[in-house]
């Protein structure tokens, strides 16, 4: 049992907070993604839980342990740093085998270890080199065996992958999720990187400024943003959020954004009348505007200001009434530079937002 | 090409001493019992003033003085190496309450010069050497303050510079390298032998030459804590030789052995040296 609690947990640099009232439960053996900008706390966040920073308030959880006193050593966890930190002056070898010359092995077990580890990580040809003979890949492969020869319950891991190119980084993440499923050990990964959080991440943690924005699966995190910071923060390209406000449409409820009405369905209309808001922003990703349907009930017209090609697909930039949304299309429609043209918007896509709270409206 | 020349010329006017006392350390006594002052080109070659038995430096006690010499040098420059790599791995690396504070302390020392310090010094050696000398339970240990080893040494176990220089050495490893450690299980002790040592080497190197040639110059300290001519280091010992006027070439001879054991320092550690000089501001 190694899940990971953050109890209430602030941190204070002088008069900053660099973590406020983070209250969040990590599950056994879970792949755990913090998420969020440069200075979020993300990192302050899994230094808390390495116990190499002490939390100004609050406790964590490790196992069914308070571990709060707990010196970094015996909290049977490993971390993998951003930088790698190997020991420079030291082979591979010794790299991998230091944190076990404090535990009490005996040689033998010591040599068995770190060759099963360099095994599994495919680096037992490295074990004799200096990490300055080593390329980007080879050293962050060694840090993780550095992490995994003391099979801790728990892994940290800072921005692992940032460091690498972007080939390298595809690469090292499918093996980083093959070890997570291997080793059946609890992850908490630190990341700025959107797609490392979707795509690797059991669950996302989204932070900013120090506090908890958003806990979810990736998709619940994608598809009801809790807030502006998440909506804006997760998906790529972002997105569109409009300035709106509440209107009767052909006697039902709507919002108007950008000169366009959008009947909203029941329940958000519900949701809607409920909270009183009436200044709002309305959100809708970039794949949800649509170019192909004839009639829409609801579209911006525009001209074309951008499209940026990604051979898959494409994003297009239109310039609408004071504003302009980026459209996701299929890389075979044809669109020129400054044409004009409608993207409709389904009204089941739609999501609100109050623009005072900036807090998210709706189920 | 001017500048070329314009060191050449530097280097010249800054070798010419050294090159007058080669030159003299070879010259018979008769050559500066002459009414003309001594030639500046060994006219007769007289190795006798180095090795000859009865006459030549050899005959000296300077073997004597150099291994007093190189005994003083040795335990400052070891014990250098332990206080400043200590002290330096708490300013770069622990949180305690003062630690700016302390370290400017620190930095302040550096602006004392040693003749300030001289007389306090010396009054403490005197006191320490009295009441060893009157403890009778002490007495078996011959620990001489005044005329010992433990005199010579005592003032320069310590220095602000060795610190200073260490810290801003170790300030540039990564931070990440000791987090790393302590996840490791390490603690500040086995951190700093296994990461911060290692990984210090060069200013470590850098500290020892340095503090190694500054304790073999000394002048004023030694000539003021030894009166015995045993306990005499290299420097008082070729001074006392120079006051023998009749033996004034011999001691130049002196003056040369007393130098060379540090340009083969020098020579062999250079790089070291340039490196610690511009730590820091030049980055690789």
């Amino acid at each position: 049992m190694a899940r990971v609690f953050f109890e209430g947990i602030n941190k204070r640099f002088g008069d900053a907070y660099a973590v406020r009232d983070l209250t969040l439960e990590v599950q056994d053996e879970e792949f755990f993604v913090l998420l969020g900008p440069s200075g979020c706390g993300k990192t302050t966040a899994l230094r808390i839980a390495a116990g190499l920073e002490e939390p100004s308030e609050g406790d964590i959880h490790i196992g069914d342990r308070l571990v709060t006193e707990v010196p970094a050593k015996d909290r049977d966890l490993a971390m993998v740093f951003q930088s790698y930190a190997l020991y420079p002056h030291m082979s591979v070898y010794n790299n991998i085998a230091f944190g076990l010359r404090m535990r009490k092995h005996s040689k033998g077990e010591i040599d068995r270890l770190v060759r099963d580890a360099a095994a599994t990580l495919g680096i037992d040809e490295l074990l004799k080199r200096k990490p300055g003979q080593l390329s980007g890949g080879q050293r962050q492969r060694v840090a993780l065996g550095r992490a995994i020869v003391r099979r801790p319950q728990v892994f940290l891991m800072d921005e692992p992958l940032s460091n690498l190119d972007s080939k390298m980084r595809v690469q090292m993440r499918a093996e980083l999720i093959r070890l997570h499923r291997e080793l059946g050990a609890t992850f908490i990964y630190v990341t700025h990187d959107q797609v490392e959080a979707m795509t690797m991440g059991a669950r996302v943690a989204v932070l900013n400024e120090g506090r908890l924005q958003q806990a979810g699966s990736p998709q619940e995190v994608y598809d009801r943003p809790e807030n502006l910071f998440v909506a804006e923060f997760i998906g790529s390209p972002a997105m569109n959020l409009l300035d709106a406000e509440p209107v009767q449409v052909d006697g039902k409820a709507g919002v108007r954004a950008a000169g366009v009405d959008v009947t909203l369905p029941d329940a958000l209309a519900k949701q809607l009348e409920a909270s009183g808001a009436s200044a709002l922003v309305m959100g809708v990703r970039p794949e949800h505007l649509d170019l192909s349907v004839k009639e829409p009930a609801a579209a911006f017209k525009g001209k074309v200001d951008l499209v940026e090609s990604l051979g898959s697909e494409q994003h297009v930039t239109v310039a609408i009434e004071g504003a302009s949304v980026i459209a996701r299309l299929a890389a075979s429609e044809k669109i020129e530079h400054g044409t004009t043209f409608q993207l409709a918007v389904a009204p089941h896509h739609v999501q609100l937002f109050n623009a005072s709270t900036k807090e998210r409206i709706g189920p | 090409m001017p500048s070329y020349a314009l060191l050449v010329v530097c280097s010249a006017i800054l070798m010419f001493p050294l090159y007058v006392t080669v030159v003299f350390s070879l010259h018979p006594l008769t050559e500066f019992l002459k009414e003309d002052a001594p030639s500046l080109w060994p006219s007769f070659w007289q190795w006798d003033n180095y090795f000859a038995s009865g006459e030549g430096v050899s005959d000296t006690p300077v073997g004597r003085y150099l291994f007093n010499s190189f005994v003083v040098s040795a335990v400052i420059t070891l014990a250098q190496l332990i206080t400043a790599t200590l002290s330096a791995y708490a300013f770069a690396f622990l949180k305690f309450p003062g630690r700016n504070v302390l370290f400017i302390v620190f930095l302040a020392t550096m602006m004392v010069p040693l003749e300030v310090s001289i007389i306090p010094n010396f009054q403490t050696m005197q006191w320490l050497d009295a009441h060893f000398t009157e403890q009778a339970w002490l007495s078996w240990t011959q620990i001489r303050w005044i005329d010992g080893y433990p005199g010579l040494v005592a003032p320069f176990l310590a220095t602000g510079f060795g610190t200073f220089l260490l810290r801003q050495y170790f300030m540039t490893i990564p931070r990440e390298l000791l987090d790393a450690a302590e996840m490791d299980g390490y603690g500040h002790l086995r951190t700093l032998l296994y990461v911060v040592v290692p990984l210090g080497r060069g200013a470590l190197a850098t500290l020892a030459i340095f503090a190694f040639l500054q304790a073999w110059n000394q002048y004023l300290w030694p000539l003021l804590v030894t009166n015995d001519p045993n306990m005499r280091t290299v420097q008082i010992g070729i001074a006392a030789e120079a006051a023998n006027i009749s033996r004034i070439n011999v001691a130049f001879a002196g003056t040369i052995m007393a130098f060379l054991p540090m340009l083969l320092l020098v020579v062999a550690f250079q790089r070291y040296l340039v490196r610690g000089l511009f730590g820091g501001s030049v980055k690789g």
